[in-house]
């Protein structure tokens, strides 16, 4: 094969075409063949789509996920989920409802869950609040695997979105039913212009004591800039019941 | 017989019009089928996805880095074609 290089394929097989030649004679085949088989090329329909979600399994956040929750059944779904996030396709409601629904398909409720926590911004947060699990408390992989997918099944019942126009009254009455059924844990979420009134209503709600001595809350903040250079904040809030909080040497 | 993809040397993927890509298919020893499905050149068999089990369209259809594995396209099955082969 006289070129080897990387656009040798394409070109090749342009010309091959241009001319109204096939791949029926030997040599052409076998041109064709070697130069497929040297492995550097993938050729498919949405190239930006592909590279982009090959661009996300090289970065630090993926892969330290991945580390953590090493083998879990999700990890074809994250990466589409965190792509999902990047474009903010939240607004893209048809693309949004065909991925849920082959997420459906192939890995059933939890799987849809899981491009539902991206269209609404919170997959990134919820996956950050794993990773800190594995380095606050050293839980090991397969509870880790319990939990995500505890949380993937339940989140309907565990967390509460809270809109730019919610009113800190409902969100309290949410909250007040969640701790009456004595949810280990569960997640407040909001993103966008919305971040500012959750913060504020969350902030309201701490000055009243409204959960102290029953849960403890910790925060997760993202700023993800957009594909069109738009900076989005989304915020987490998790609130985990002192009960399950081991007591120390000191508070016993 | 199917090549799998070993993909230390991948590049990049890329778009092919539908007349290479249709070479590319007929060298891989695959050709099309009056009704628009990837069948296998030997046998006439209408190849299968094996993500998503399902037949392939060929405007549907992506063949993957250095081998002779075609699957139906979408996100899910991109990003677990990468997990599988293209991820450390």
């Amino acid at each position: 094969m006289a070129d080897s290089g990387i656009d040798f394929l394409p070109k090749y097989l342009a010309e091959l075409t241009r001319q109204g030649l096939s791949a029926s004679t030997e040599y052409v085949k076998k041109t064709i063949v070697e130069a497929w088989l040297k492995r550097q090329y993938g050729v498919t329909i949405p190239v930006q789509d592909a590279e982009s979600l090959r661009k996300i399994s090289e970065t630090d956040f993926y892969k330290l996920f991945k580390r953590y929750l090493g083998g879990h059944w999700s990890l074809e779904l994250i990466k589409v989920g965190l792509y999902l996030q990047q474009l903010n396709e939240a607004g893209d409601t048809q693309r949004v409802r065909q991925l849920i629904d082959e997420a459906y398909q192939k890995r059933g409720l939890s799987g849809s869950r899981i491009i539902q926590l991206a269209s609404t911004g919170v997959l990134e947060l919820v996956m950050n609040y794993l990773i800190d699990l594995k380095v606050r408390k050293r839980v090991d992989t397969l509870v880790l695997h319990k939990e995500f997918d505890k949380i993937l099944e339940e989140w309907q019942s565990i967390s509460i979105p809270i809109q730019h126009d919610s009113k800190e009254v409902v969100i309290q009455s949410e909250i007040q039913k969640i701790m009456d059924r004595k949810n280990p844990i569960f997640f407040v979420y909001a993103c966008g212009s919305a971040a500012r009134n959750a913060q504020l209503i969350l902030a309201g709600l701490n000055n009243t004591k409204f959960w102290q001595g029953k849960y403890l809350m910790y925060s997760h903040v993202k700023n993800v800039r957009r594909q069109d250079g738009a900076i989005i904040e989304y915020c987490m809030w998790e609130f985990e019941i002192l009960e399950s909080i081991p007591p120390t040497v000191f508070s016993q | 017989m199917v090549v799998e993809a070993l993909t230390k040397d991948f590049k990049s993927f890329i778009r092919l019009d539908d007349d290479p890509k249709k070479l590319l298919l007929e060298a891989l020893g695959f050709g099309i089928d009056s009704e628009g499905f990837v069948i296998k050149s030997e046998t006439g068999i209408r190849e299968r996805c094996r993500y998503t089990g399902k037949q392939i369209l060929f405007k549907d259809a992506s063949v993957l880095p250095g081998s002779t594995v075609i699957i139906n396209t979408s996100l899910i099955t991109l990003s677990q074609y990468i997990l599988d082969y293209l991820e450390e």
